[in-house]
């Protein structure tokens, strides 16, 4: 169920006053239910292969609890392997069988070939697969008591704001929350609708307008020279971050007027001055997760420069994998590694560009990276680089005559005045975030009310009547 | 609490008001249109001034049929109807708007490609419906097509919004243009999309190893379609089923015309209509954009032929 569809607000509408108008005792059962229909509205055989993770999570953790200290062990890395089994199963197992395709031609006497699975990953795999390895191994640690209730630790997994695309949330934020009585309070649900509302423009006013000119030129891109790619590209980047930003602040938005609190999950990444502070405000329930979970217990930066290189190779390219079973998400995770390296190791000569002129270099540095990881193969995003330095005659050219049924011509693979908008959505995109990350917010509360209701009244339009609403599904959906 | 609630209330009724009076405008915006799609469905869904000669159809239609040669030709007035990029099951909600026995409509010509009996599961570009999605005539043939998008449509307020392109609200302009600024803002193509290019070069190539196209006749459209030729002769309308020159040196290789030209002429027989075949009328390269498509001098010699033939049956 996508959150800008007409059947999450029926969905939403009807269980948030349900969920008020029950009992405390009865909460949770309502979420549970209504996370398992949310689930099962795409695929609901796959709800089995939710259940599997949950039900070997909540039994391997309360047997960590329960036997000696030198068994625990044998729980937690059955936890993990059966995870990271079902994991490799749904989401590598094909791509392994083509590389091993791919190796076995290089050797004559094999005739034979590894068949495909014909398999569809199963929605939001990868957030719940992480989302139950980190209470397994938190319970591990100590830091947190094993959850006895398995309904409330389903739901823990499956609680259906985060249940796709995260923030991937850790025990000891979550599970508490589920045992105590929430109430309703409007200051929950205004900073709640307030929330939704801005996802929702993100979305579908930004992310899936921009959608129409980045698939024009990625999904044909040998027809595009450099100037198309560069603005696709920065179309892109714009659309990733509109498109998981936004799901991100609806998830939180509807979790909080219910009473909840999940974690922020972006802080205006587009302002950072450098690479590393990008990936303090990226996906930071993943990356925290990445950091808590990997790239600590193998070393972190304490143990020489070597294996900090090491580790930095490590949590890149891991990261990057788990995006996706394609080289293109390995080449993206590797290639922020080594903007990482580079950072340290120019680090050194302490100097220091302008403020603006950081943001810029780290913004089309990271735009670069999205060429890995929107382009469908490494071949691609290889030419599509070099295209954008390339300035050849045509670099400039993104009029498409296609005026087959009499119909005007486009850019972009979109009407005149359309692609003109779109253009536009950038810099208002920059002052928006701008707006926001400066605080500004805070003065906005401070103005009278027919003001803010000026610009909420403005919000809802633009979402109605400039929005996108196809059937397009927020693009970390697919990780 | 009891301040919050009513606050979060009053906000609400005054999102609706405002909702409610863009709607409104929008939709009185585009019910003024003279121009293209809104042109064609205000003209038949008002009555106003509905044309001797209605010529109903696909894109093929809309390019190859120019209607001032044909009512020049008969002094009868005429208009296309035609939508770009819809099937029979589409564009049949236009032809049931004039399938009634007392109105200015004399002859119906339904211009028919190899696609147009095929069933459709999807509607192309509901917004050109929208300013009349509950006429019942159009909602019916739509609601066949895709039910869930055109109830929603509908019933649900503002629901429309979701599916409608740009193309929607700047229409919407034209038409409050066209009544304050430049009443005469007409379409002076009654309906015709002339399209002024010569053959593409891309054409040759494409065609030359493109597959045979199977020409798929859905049993279920073809009694809507019966039907509808039926009820349209019981309504006193003479009703002509036409298929447009389409160019047979590179079409004849890929598409079968025999079994469709036998289905519809088999129609036209027990319905009692007319059946004209022009697909091989016209075998000159420079009458054409592509294949299936005349361009404006292909169209404007069609439409001389065309007329010539409906002289003869008056």
């Amino acid at each position: 169920m996508l959150f800008n569809s007409f059947a999450f607000l029926v969905f939403a509408l009807i269980i948030v006053p349900l969920f008020f108008l029950l009992s405390h005792k009865h909460r949770w059962k309502l979420l549970l239910v209504s996370s398992c229909l949310f689930y099962m509205y795409l695929i609901p055989i796959y709800i089995l292969v939710l259940f599997a993770v949950i039900s070997i999570d909540y039994f391997a953790a309360i047997q960590i609890e329960k036997v000696q200290e030198k068994h625990k062990k044998k729980y937690l890395l059955l936890s993990l392997f059966g995870n990271l089994g079902i994991l490799f199963f749904f989401k590598y197992f094909n791509f392994f069988i083509d590389n091993i395709n791919h190796l076995s031609t290089a050797l004559p006497f094999i005739k034979s070939r590894l068949q495909h699975l014909d398999i569809i990953l199963p929605i939001g795999l990868s957030f719940h697969t992480f989302q139950a390895i980190s209470y397994v191994v938190e319970v591990y640690k100590g830091n947190q008591k094993p959850e006895r209730n398995y309904g409330i630790y389903a739901l823990y997994v499956m609680f259906f704001p985060q249940l796709v695309a995260g923030p991937i949330e850790r025990p000891q934020n979550m599970l508490h929350q589920f045992h105590e009585e929430k109430k309703f309070s409007f200051d929950n649900f205004f900073s709640g609708l307030r929330l939704i509302l801005w996802g929702l423009f993100l979305k579908s006013v930004i992310a899936d307008r921009l959608a129409i000119p980045v698939d024009a030129v990625y999904n044909s891109y040998s027809q595009w020279q450099g100037l198309a790619v560069l603005l696709a590209t920065i179309f892109f980047a714009i659309q990733i971050y509109c498109d998981f930003a936004g799901y991100s602040y609806i998830a939180i938005g509807i979790a909080r007027i219910m009473g909840f609190s999940l974690m922020k999950n972006f802080n205006h990444p587009y302002f950072s001055k450098n690479i590393e502070i990008f990936w303090k405000r990226w996906h930071i329930s993943l990356s925290s997760w990445f950091r808590d979970y990997v790239y600590i217990p193998i070393g972190g930066n304490r143990a020489g420069k070597i294996v900090y290189i090491r580790n930095i190779l490590i949590v890149f390219i891991l990261s990057g994998f788990w995006h996706g079973a394609n080289y293109t998400f390995i080449a993206w995770g590797l290639y922020h590694a080594l903007l990482i390296l580079l950072l340290l190791f120019i680090s050194k000569y302490k100097f220091k560009l302008p403020n603006f002129l950081s943001i810029l270099v780290t913004f089309l540095l990271v735009c670069i990276g999205w060429i890995f990881f929107r382009a469908e193969n490494i071949h691609i995003a290889k030419n599509m680089i070099v295209e954008i330095f390339h300035f050849s005659k045509g670099y400039s050219r993104l009029y498409t005559n296609n005026d087959i049924h009499g119909l005007p011509g486009t850019f972009l693979g979109l009407p005149f005045f359309n692609f003109i908008y779109s253009l536009c959505l950038i810099p208002l995109f920059f002052y928006l975030e701008n707006y926001i990350s400066s605080k500004k917010t805070n003065h906005f509360y401070k103005y009278p009310t027919y003001f803010k209701w000026s610009i909420y009244y403005l919000a809802v339009l633009s979402i109605i009547f400039l929005g996108v609403f196809d059937t397009r599904q927020f693009i970390y959906f697919q990780f | 609490m009891q301040r919050s609630f009513y606050k979060s209330i009053k906000f609400i009724i005054i999102l609706l008001l405002i909702l409610s009076a863009i709607d409104l405008f929008i939709t009185a915006g585009l019910r003024k249109n003279k121009t293209r799609y809104f042109g064609k469905l205000n003209k038949i869904c008002n009555k106003d001034s509905l044309p001797q000669i209605a010529i109903f159809g696909s894109s093929v239609g809309e390019m190859g049929f120019d209607c001032k040669i044909i009512q020049s030709s008969l002094n009868k007035s005429t208009y296309n109807f035609s939508l770009t990029g819809t099937r029979f099951m589409q564009y049949r909600s236009l032809i049931n708007e004039i399938n009634k026995p007392k109105n200015n409509v004399e002859i119906v010509v339904l211009s028919e490609v190899i696609f147009s009996l095929q069933e459709v599961k999807a509607i192309t570009e509901i917004g050109r419906f929208m300013p009349y999605i509950s006429n019942k005539n159009i909602y019916n043939s739509l609601y066949r097509i895709q039910p869930d998008l055109t109830f929603k449509s509908r019933y649900i307020p503002f629901y429309k919004y979701i599916a409608v392109t740009p193309d929607y609200y700047i229409q919407s302009f034209v038409g409050w243009k066209s009544s304050f600024i430049n009443k005469q803002l007409t379409d002076t193509m009654l309906g015709q999309i002339a399209v002024n290019r010569k053959w593409e070069a891309d054409q040759d190539s494409l065609w030359k190893y493109a597959k045979p196209i199977p020409i798929l006749i859905d049993t279920a459209v073809l009694e809507v379609y019966r039907k509808t030729v039926s009820q349209l002769v019981a309504n006193g309308k003479k009703v002509i089923i036409t298929i447009p020159p389409i160019y047979m040196p590179k079409g004849q290789k890929i598409v079968d015309l025999t079994e469709f030209r036998k289905t519809l002429q088999q129609i036209a027989k027990n319905e009692k209509a007319v059946f004209w075949d022009f697909s091989e009328a016209m075998v000159d390269k420079q009458y054409f954009y592509n294949v299936q498509h005349l361009n404006a001098t292909g169209a404007s010699k069609f439409s001389l032929i065309f007329a010539d033939s409906l002289k003869k049956i008056l």
